[in-house]
């Protein structure tokens, strides 16, 4: 019988166990890196003065992102925790729309926009000063987002504590510190994001490492070029934001390894209440209706209803397949990596920095490199390899790390003592989990899953590469046809896939437990 | 020839990340008796029930059950559920989605009981600790009180031979603690199980137990008789007692 | 202790039939997608085509021939150049066991560089009577068909009546400082463009063209849409892009104006598509049945009254008034089954020095 006190228990099995899974989230990057790797003698001759600009541009505009996601998102995810909002919950979701936005997208509404806006507005926004509003509509939610699920692993006793001696200031200051390390490493993850996606950096013409990589891959077809120019990207990530990490994701670990606690009870505070209606909305209007209100100027001239619902028909199952099946595979590991880190503040370290350096880098080099694994396979595994379940497989090792978080989280916030109590009454591993774990966990873990979905969606590059011939996702055929469809067309795609995912943020925002005062 | 000489532990140390919790503890447990461990918070009280229990392993030295070797150094070689060992837990560890009678059937699940028979017994067990009326209540709907009895319902369902309780007591009101305590002891006499509690309060230990065993500093001394601690020993704990009940006594 | 909030509503083993349910679909719908595999690789009464033109024109083309054969047409289109890392990667990473049939390409440059890597196969077809052989490959591995030309369009409300650019030289201009775009060369028809043009021209000429393009405040952009888009709604005044992309802006009812440029001089680039048969594809008697449909003069006629407004290469397919026949362009004289030798090295040269010197 397999005790549980196997979830507790430490020992080598765990980082073996852990390496494995980290392996195989890392496999699609291996073959091109690989191939890189061997001609590491000539990693020199890359740096050219192009390359060398672009790695400082987008270094440039990481950095930018990391600050205004640090400096925006904060507030916006301390406030709601803390204090009482109304609406907050659909106003986070909203907000939180953009992470399910292909950069592309936004980078076109916000040139849309600019377009009829005119100077100064046009200046800024095609250049550096774009590309990081764009990011930005990222990196704010992400931050945003841990700031308030930060909050959420404070005890009532402490902010009670806390008020009794200062009041509601005091209560924010120590909030803002306390959920300040967490936040950084959002912000810092963002900004590396940012570093290797070539959209907006096309739009603005802003030459960035993104763009070079992209240009290697789909103009030069000169992969080992791309794999080394991805390793050096992931390599100065390593140098500027590894020490960052390194040093705020204990913190991290400890919001997310959350005890069952007293929760918060949230103030009431006119004044908060206000200031954080005021950042959520003008935030909201900056950041999603801007560039949605550019996206959708064409739909002026009409909306393409039936050509739109036919596109919608051909591509709607696939999108919901692979979106399942990537979140299906993705929930699964991610239990199993939260598995192998039990509470290991260590395991949970290293995962959390391996995890970030794989999420860096491009989707292109994954999709490739599985794509080239795939063409070696035996002709036995075609029905496998050149099926719905690559597509998924490939979508879930590349969204692991947002999975692992809630994972970590769900798994965090069950007691020590719940699985050392059935060791000793001697309940059956099986039983404990089914009957004890998995409903304590459904929750987080199944908030987790359509998350991943939600992205999975917008992953363009991966479906690109490996769908089956024939079946396409709607974003993809967004991509598809907006190089010659009439604009209201492409408006009226771009609008049912915005209010399809709007809804779904927003049912996961009524699934989230609600803390009643 | 009765082989059932109960716990023992020999030279055990155990440590957690770099501060060393237990250093070279031995005694022998007196089988089929009430023994208190007493300490300050944070000396150490509930790791040795986790070592006890077969929930950890020792970094050095052995744990033995009736002469047998039952934990090593980062062993552990007979599991929790072999031992014929039950905890409640300082934070009670019930299940919180579980009802109170589902929390002990589950208890059961060990033993593969009939569902029958496993919902006999459970309810059995809520009679005995007097919580019956609560059954098909989930813990977050019970008072502190309540919630120690369920706990104290699923330890004792299966008829452990041995009954760890950690802190039992934190937070409770002096009626109520006083009522589980009477309750406890009748329970673990009819049944004849060897009681182990953990507390920093020594008139629970008191009341509860006729032998204990001092944690300081890391280190245990043997078990002795409670009367004769309170009445001779050395140690700062009953030091401070002796003045706290000369003061009470002298009015 | 907390209350688990809907955990209250939705107790979990009453959750087991409908999640099992779900996960039973799940895996149905996924197991759709494993195809068995016959002795010619995919089920019979298929044929994948890859294909670099634009989704909107390519697809009713391929459901008509659907429609006609009862030959299933799993089509994979492109996305918008630069948005991605291409269709030809797929098919280059896809090459030791393809899952294309046939390549429909947008250009024939995309086509050589298949034929370089030794990914098609020559394939004659008995439908290319009629068809020009300049536009095709000499060895058979691609054929030319219904061609889009590179055309410069100007914003009406931005260029005066008489002063329409009529040369890719006149955007080197001062009437249009800081007023002209062009997509990356790097990518796409342009990249095609660019590489006739240094064909054409000599080295020298070309490169001045482009470095006084830049030196007259012309703007790089990420596609041919984005210059359609740009230029119709007035941030630039003039653009370098594909007949199709015009025409679609025709259709909005933009303001655009279209030339056919270097009409007296060096001629138009006409870029055909091309029908490439993949070497070793799982439906090859498939494939070269589609190859053949698209070589027919029906799917000529079809694309050149599609909005996509392609110019038939066969003189005898008649055209709507708004697409100019071929016959009526001079043609800018290029050997097709060379530009994609060039356009490589250009690629890693000129070009690519060219597009990094001018962004930020």
């Amino acid at each position: 019988m397999i005790s549980c006190l196997i979830l507790e228990r430490p020992g080598r099995w765990r980082i073996i166990g852990l390496i494995v899974a980290l392996s195989l989230c890392a496999a699609p990057y291996l073959p091109l890196l690989i191939q890189a790797g061997f001609e590491v003698g000539t990693l020199g001759n890359i740096f050219t003065d192009a390359f060398v600009r672009s790695l400082v541009n987008s270094f440039t505009v990481s950095i930018l992102v990391a600050i205004v996601s640090y400096t925006v998102g904060l507030p916006l995810g301390v406030v709601p925790a803390v204090f009482q909002v109304r609406g907050h919950k659909a106003l986070l979701a909203l907000l939180a729309l953009p992470l399910l936005l292909p950069s592309f997208l936004v980078a076109i509404g916000w040139s849309s926009l600019a377009a009829v806006a005119g100077e100064p507005i046009h200046s800024f926004i095609n250049g550096r000063g774009g590309c990081v509003l764009v990011f930005s509509a990222t990196g704010v939610p992400l931050a945003m987002l841990t700031a308030y699920i930060a909050c959420a692993s404070l005890t009532g006793s402490q902010l009670d504590a806390v008020r009794l001696s200062g009041g509601a200031r005091a209560v924010l200051r120590y909030v803002f510190r306390y959920a300040s390390a967490p936040t950084v490493l959002a912000a810092v993850l963002a900004a590396i994001l940012s570093v290797s996606d070539p959209g907006p950096g096309q739009i603005f013409g802003v030459l960035t490492a993104g763009a070079e990589i992209l240009t290697s891959v789909a103009a030069l077809y000169d992969f080992t070029l791309a794999g080394q120019q991805c390793l050096t990207v992931g390599l100065l990530v390593l140098l500027i934001a590894a020490p960052l990490m390194l040093f705020t994701a204990p913190s991290f670990a400890s919001s997310v390894l959350a005890r069952q606690t007293r929760p918060v009870e949230r103030l009431y505070h006119s004044r908060a209440e206000l200031c954080g209606l005021f950042g959520l909305v003008v935030t909201l209007l900056i950041l999603l209706a801007a560039p949605l209100l550019g996206l959708f100027l064409p739909l002026g001239n009409g909306v393409e209803v039936s050509r739109a619902l036919e596109e919608l028909r051909r591509t709607t199952g696939n999108t919901v397949l692979y979106a399942g099946l990537a979140s299906g595979f993705c929930t699964c590991l991610a239990l199993a990596i939260a598995f192998f880190i039990g509470r290991n503040h260590r395991l949970m370290i290293m995962a959390v920095v391996i995890l970030s350096i794989i999420f860096v880098l491009p989707p292109s080099l994954g999709a490739l490199g599985l794509l080239q694994a795939k063409s070696f396979l035996p002709g036995q595994l075609d029905p496998l390899a050149k099926s719905s379940f690559m597509v998924g497989g490939a979508l879930a090792l590349r969204l692991v790390p947002v999975a692992v978080v809630f994972a970590l989280r769900s798994w965090g916030s069950t007691p020590r003592s719940s699985a050392l109590a059935a060791a000793i009454q001697g309940v059956p591993f099986s039983r404990f989990v089914l009957r004890v774990l998995a409903p304590l966990m459904f929750r987080s873990v199944v908030i987790g899953g359509l998350l991943v979905a939600l992205l999975a969606t917008s992953d363009i590059v991966t479906v690109l590469f490996l769908h089956p011939p024939g079946e396409s996702t709607l974003p993809l055929a967004i991509f598809t046809v907006m190089a010659n469809a009439p604009e209201s067309l492409v408006s009226t795609l771009c609008l049912l896939y915005v209010a399809g995912a709007g809804a779904l943020l927003i049912g996961i925002a009524a699934m989230a437990p609600r803390r009643t005062a | 020839m009765n082989t059932r000489t109960g716990f023992e532990f020999r030279n055990v140390c155990k440590s957690f990340a770099v501060s060393r919790v237990l250093n070279d503890v031995s005694f022998a447990l007196p089988d089929g008796q009430q023994t208190a461990l007493i300490g300050a918070s944070g000396c150490g009280k509930s790791t040795l029930l986790l070592l006890l229990a077969g929930l950890e392993a020792p970094d050095a030295g052995e744990i033995l059950l009736d002469g047998r070797a039952i934990s090593t150094p980062n062993e552990i070689l007979v599991p929790p559920h072999e031992r014929g060992v039950s905890m409640v837990f300082q934070d009670l560890a019930l299940w919180p989605n579980l009802s109170a009678l589902e929390n002990v059937v589950l208890g059961l699940a060990g033993l593969r009981l009939a569902r029958t028979e496993a919902q006999r017994r459970a309810h059995e067990t809520l009679r005995i600790c007097g919580i019956e009326s609560l059954a098909g209540r989930r813990p977050g709907t019970l008072s502190g009180g309540e919630q120690q009895r369920v706990a104290l319902a699923r330890s004792l369902a299966h008829g452990p031979r041995f009954l760890f309780l950690d802190e039992p007591f934190a937070g409770l009101d002096g009626p109520t603690k006083f009522r589980l305590l009477t309750e406890i002891q009748q329970i673990a006499r009819q049944k004849n199980m060897t009681l182990i509690v953990a507390t920093h309060d020594l008139l629970e230990a008191a009341s509860l137990c006729e032998h204990a065993i001092i944690l300081d500093d890391g280190r245990a001394n043997d078990v002795a008789r409670i009367d004769d601690l309170i009445d001779k020993s050395s140690s700062p704990i009953f030091g401070s007692f002796r003045e706290v009940l000369r003061s009470i006594q002298g009015g | 202790m907390n209350r688990m909030g809907i955990a209250h509503v939705l107790c979990w083993p009453r959750l087991c039939p409908p999640i099992g349910c779900i996960l039973a679909a799940a895996v149905c719908l996924a197991a759709h997608g494993c195809r068995k595999e016959d002795g010619s690789g995919k089920a019979p009464g298929e044929v994948v085509v890859y294909t670099s033109v634009d989704d909107v024109f390519a697809r009713p083309i391929a459901e008509e021939f659907e429609a006609k054969t009862g030959v299933r047409v799993r089509l994979v289109p492109d996305t918008e150049e630069t948005k991605s890392a291409g269709l030809v990667n797929r098919m280059i990473a896809e090459k030791n066991r393809p899952q294309a049939d046939v390549f429909w390409s947008g250009d024939p440059i995309r086509a050589a560089i298949l034929k370089a890597k030794g990914i098609s196969a020559p394939y004659r077809s008995p439908a290319a009577d009629g068809l020009p052989t300049q536009y095709s490959d000499p060895d058979g591995h691609w054929t030319g068909f219904s061609a889009r030309a590179r055309v410069l369009i100007y914003n009406k409300n931005l260029v005066l009546e008489g002063q329409e650019p009529k040369s890719i030289f006149d955007l080197l201009h001062d009437r249009f400082r800081g007023k002209a775009c062009i997509a990356n060369p790097l990518f796409g028809t342009t990249s095609m463009h660019a590489a006739a043009l240094f064909a054409t021209l000599s080295e020298e000429k070309a490169k001045a063209f482009f470095d006084g393009f830049v030196a007259n405040g012309g703007k790089i952009l990420s596609s041919n849409g984005e210059v359609r888009r740009r230029v119709a709604n007035g941030e630039f005044a003039v653009g370098i892009t594909d007949t199709d992309d015009a025409n679609v802006a025709r259709l909005e009812g933009k303001p655009i104006g279209i030339v056919f440029p270097d009409a007296d001089g060096m001629g138009t680039v006409v870029i055909p598509n091309c029908a490439v048969l993949i070497a070793n594809g799982p439906n090859p008697n498939a494939g070269r049945q589609f190859i053949d449909y698209l070589l027919s003069p029906e799917t000529e006629r079809a694309l050149a009254e599609s909005e996509a407004a392609q110019m038939p290469l066969r003189l005898s397919v008649e055209v709507p008034s708004h697409v100019v026949p071929i016959s009526r362009i001079k043609a800018m004289q290029v050997d097709y089954a060379k530009l994609g030798n060039l356009l490589e090295e250009l690629s890693r040269g000129f070009l690519k020095d060219w597009v990094d010197r001018n962004r930020s």
